[in-house]
């Protein structure tokens, strides 16, 4: 492995000074090195701090003024105080007091992370990195060892703030996709993805910084206009015909996909990212919901039609916000379930914002891996497998498999739809699955120079891993398909295989899970062009 | 040399109070985490039980029953998994071998020192009892519980001392550890090392003293550890009876463990005690919270508390 790890590490891009030098604030150059990088890079990002390791996901400005500077120091120290109080920071205390005071430093998690070493052991990228320098500038602030100069070295409480160091850590916070790998392999239980996620929402609740894919094209818009891909009612509900002409083109169905309809089983919610970007997965469920017998609905009030709840990523404020939104949806329409779609951290998001909605205001929901399984155990249809003749890999999204529990559930489905010697496992996956690189919102945010970053160091171990699992079969006759249930993963699958060249090279494409499943449905024809695009 | 039985008084009130320390101070710990306001749900899959989060599958009607075969155990798989993890370190060796054996020795060494504890107790019951309890004693019982002290506190104490100067000099040698140690890192395995050594110290001090007295015999080795009436294992036994009837009388005779290095190691040993509840060593109990109550907890449908003042800006929910 550390031979590529090295290559990496090398490829032309990476900013200099790799070695770990804490001389500009808690980034990766030294002062010299700084400026002549700034020289290098084009004029859009001149005014962008680059200063952590030459990307930006935030674009913070160069130069912060003064009285901004004082202002945002007090705001962060505020802000630390309330995430170490039980009762200001309830949402996420217990999980992360326990982390904040345990953590060993024993390092068995940096073995664990995928960003960490595919940038080949960078000092900044280690798991435990963002939790170091936090408690070095709690240490220097609120302890009395802290306020004693030439104790400071040795108490390691010798990180000073400044818009510097701010703005760094604001960056780091966007340096790691919360995928939790690192939790599974913490001998005491601790969670450095959930250090990452927390110091986010400090600097999104309290400081108001935070990745305006996330925020203000995200959360924000969602809740304004309905969708955080600024999809209105009026042009979903234009989208749910095109989807039906699309069914009748391809398939020669007649269906009409149900919409707003009350008293329903299940409110199916898509990441309405799907209905832009792959239409062709919503259609697939409708065509699978209609012939096995499901009973559901979609929604068209604002909202209803987005699965996303990007707060789960970095502000509890707007994952509440919007998870209240759905639940109240559901109600209104009278259904028994919520039904996420292959949204991962839609289904995260729900799982999680529960415990912020009241009792009585809560509706059971579920997964769409889960519904697709019991209608597949219950021999609901009359499938072909080798409709799906082509070699064909799993990626876990961590959302749900990780994250969200459901790991036998798309093997079972695959299982029943692909034939058996086509399907290959990754190594490792389920449970301990490699992050896409798109997790935290990463598959979403394509700001300044960050894609580059994104794909050298978020994404490098899936290609390994994709490679791998299709080394036999690499040839260019033969297309492959790499199955992600997950909107936001085939977001990051798509870019990846653009990046590195993986369909020019090895016809290597992607898609998801449902679309095996209709594909392989032997009473209509083949649904699934394997293409790249 | 001999030390004044009101010195060897007072130490004996130091151990009752630190031990009482440590335990109420750690449960105390623990109570703050466990009283903590239910936070939002954060489970880390594999979760062992798998039974609440089946039964959100359970609540949905047109499902339920679907997934009854999956069920799995409660309580017992958490067990199963948690065990191993604590006795072997199980992700450790999986993920970090290179510090495990250091990390297991001094671990396991303080869990042997634990079990110890106990076996002292159970023979001076046993003693208490009417047994005769040493190492060639006649009753059978007497005899295996002698065997079992010496060997659990011997290995015991020398796996602690082996294992923290192995992880003391990683935590030099390693550039992760080092880098992001504190002093208190190395305090903290410093100080163990200290309660530790000062103990084997006294202890081959006095075998050492008592087998060139009476000869370098397997016997006079036995004898000086835990003999009929002496050696260093039965006095340890003989502070537990005077400890657990709370009658200092039954020290009196005694040389080792009265003696200024067993008197330093003792008020050593009661120091750490009160150090512990408020270090991070307390990581081992709070590992049962972080599993648990964090990576485990896949309850549905519980409230966390919506009346609070949420981030000192807004209540989430007005009630
Ligand atoms: S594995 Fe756990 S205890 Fe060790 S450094 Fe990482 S988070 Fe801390
Ligand atoms: S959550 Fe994932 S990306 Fe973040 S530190 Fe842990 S292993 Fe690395």
């Amino acid at each position: 492995m550390s031979s590529e790890e090295k290559k990496v590490s090398e490829l032309p891009g990476t900013p200099p000074g790799a070695k770990r030098r804490r001389v500009l604030g808690i980034g990766l150059f030294t002062e010299d090195e700084y400026v002549k990088y700034k020289q290098t890079v084009p004029p859009t990002l001149k005014d962008v701090d680059l200063s952590l390791d030459g990307y930006s996901a935030l674009g913070l400005p160069e130069n912060v003024p003064p009285e901004k500077e004082k202002e945002w120091k007090e705001k962060f120290l505020s802000g630390l105080k309330k995430l170490l109080d039980p009762e200001k920071n309830w949402t996420f205390y217990r999980p992360f007091i326990l982390t904040w005071e345990y953590c060993a430093r024993c390092q068995t998690c940096a073995e664990a992370c995928p960003i960490y070493l595919a940038s080949g052991k960078k000092e900044i990228y280690r798991p435990t990195y963002r939790l170091e320098i936090l408690q070095r500038i709690y240490r220097r602030y609120f302890t009395w060892y802290g306020k004693i100069p030439f104790l400071r070295k040795l108490m390691k409480a010798d990180i000073e703030l400044d818009a510097r160091v701010i703005k760094q850590l604001a960056e780091l916070s966007y340096r790691c996709t919360q995928c939790r790998r690192c939790a599974l392999y913490c001998p005491l239980g601790l969670d450095q993805g959930l250090v990452d996620r927390e110091i986010r929402k400090l600097f999104s609740q309290e400081l108001g910084i935070h990745a305006k894919e996330l925020h203000e094209l995200g959360t924000e818009q969602q809740l304004r206009v309905g969708s955080s891909t600024g999809m209105t009612p009026k042009a979903f509900l234009k989208i749910v015909k095109f989807l039906e002409e699309m069914i009748r083109e391809k398939t020669g169905l007649n269906i009409k996909i149900p919409v707003d309809e009350k008293g329903a089983d299940y409110l199916l919610i898509h990441n309405a990212g799907e209905y832009l970007s792959w239409p062709e997965n919503p259609a697939a469920f409708a065509i699978l919901f209609e012939l096995a017998g499901v009973s559901y609905t979609l929604s068209s009030e604002p909202v209803g039609y987005d699965a996303v709840n990007y707060g789960v990523w970095y502000n509890d404020i707007q994952l509440y916000k919007v998870a209240k939104k759905h639940f109240e949806i559901a109600r209104k329409l009278e259904v028994k379930a919520i039904l996420i779609g292959e949204c991962g951290h839609a289904w995260k998001a729900i799982l999680t914002a529960e415990r912020v909605i009241p009792k009585e205001e809560r509706v059971p929901f579920t997964d769409v891996l889960i519904v697709m399984d019991d209608i597949i155990r219950r021999k609901k249809l009359n499938l072909d497998p080798n409709r799906n003749n082509f070699p064909v890999t799993l990626h876990d999204p961590c959302n749900k498999a990780r994250k969200g529990g459901i790991v036998e559930e798309p093997r079972r489905i695959i299982r029943a739809v692909v034939p058996e010697e086509q399907f290959r496992e990754m190594e490792p996956h389920g449970y301990y699955n490699y992050c896409c690189g798109g997790g935290s919102g990463f598959a979403i945010m394509h700001p300044y120079n960050f894609d580059e970053w994104k794909m050298k160091y978020a994404s490098y171990y899936k290609v390994k891993q994709i490679l791998e699992a299709f080394k036999d079969v690499l040839h260019k006759d033969v297309p492959k398909y790499v199955c992600a249930p997950c909107s936001n993963c085939k977001g990051e699958l798509r870019d990846m295989i653009a990046y590195y060249g993986l369909w020019e090279k090895y016809k290597i494409t992607y898609g998801g899970l449902v679309e095996l499943v209709v594909n392989a449905i032997a009473d209509i024809p083949p649904f699934l062009e394997l293409e790249f695009h | 040399m001999t030390v004044p039985a009101y010195v060897v008084g007072i130490c004996m009130g130091f151990i009752y109070a630190a031990f009482l320390v440590c335990i109420i101070g750690t449960l105390a710990k623990l109570g703050r985490y466990i009283r903590a306001p239910t936070h939002l749900r954060w489970e880390l899959y594999p979760v062992p039980h798998e039974k609440a989060y089946f039964a959100v599958r359970d609540e949905i009607p047109m499902l339920r029953g679907s997934f009854a075969q999956f069920y799995h155990g409660g309580l017992a798989e958490e067990l199963k998994e948690m065990l191993p993890e604590m006795l072997f370190l199980v992700r450790v060796f999986r993920y970090r071998r290179r510090i495990w054996f250091f990390s297991l020795a001094m671990h396991d060494g303080i869990y042997l020192i634990l079990a110890w504890f106990v076996l002292l107790l159970i023979d001076a019951i046993t003693r208490l009892a009417g047994i005769p309890v040493y190492a060639f004693s006649p009753n059978p019982w007497g005899a295996f519980i002698a065997w079992l002290t010496i060997i659990t506190g011997i290995v015991g104490g020398f796996a602690i001392a082996v294992g923290t100067v192995g992880l003391f000099i990683f935590r030099l040698a390693d550039r992760g550890m080092r880098e992001y140690a504190t002093f208190r890192e190395y305090f903290n395995l410093a100080f163990i090392f200290t309660v530790v050594i000062t103990a084997l110290v006294a202890v081959c001090t006095y075998v050492w003293n008592y087998m060139c007295a009476n000869g370098f015999t397997f016997k006079n080795l036995v004898d000086a550890l835990f003999g009929n009436h002496q050696g260093v294992f039965y006095e340890a036994m003989m502070q537990m009876l005077a400890l657990i009837t709370f009658d200092p009388s039954k020290l009196a005779g005694l040389t080792f463990v009265t003696s200024p290095l067993m008197l330093a190691h003792q008020i050593l040993f009661c120091l750490f005690l009160l150090y512990y509840p408020f270090s991070k060593m307390v990581h081992g109990p709070a590992k049962y919270v972080s599993y648990h109550l964090v990576n485990w907890d896949d309850k549905p449908h519980q409230e966390g508390p919506l009346h609070y003042n949420y981030w000192g800006i807004i209540k989430i929910k007005e009630r």
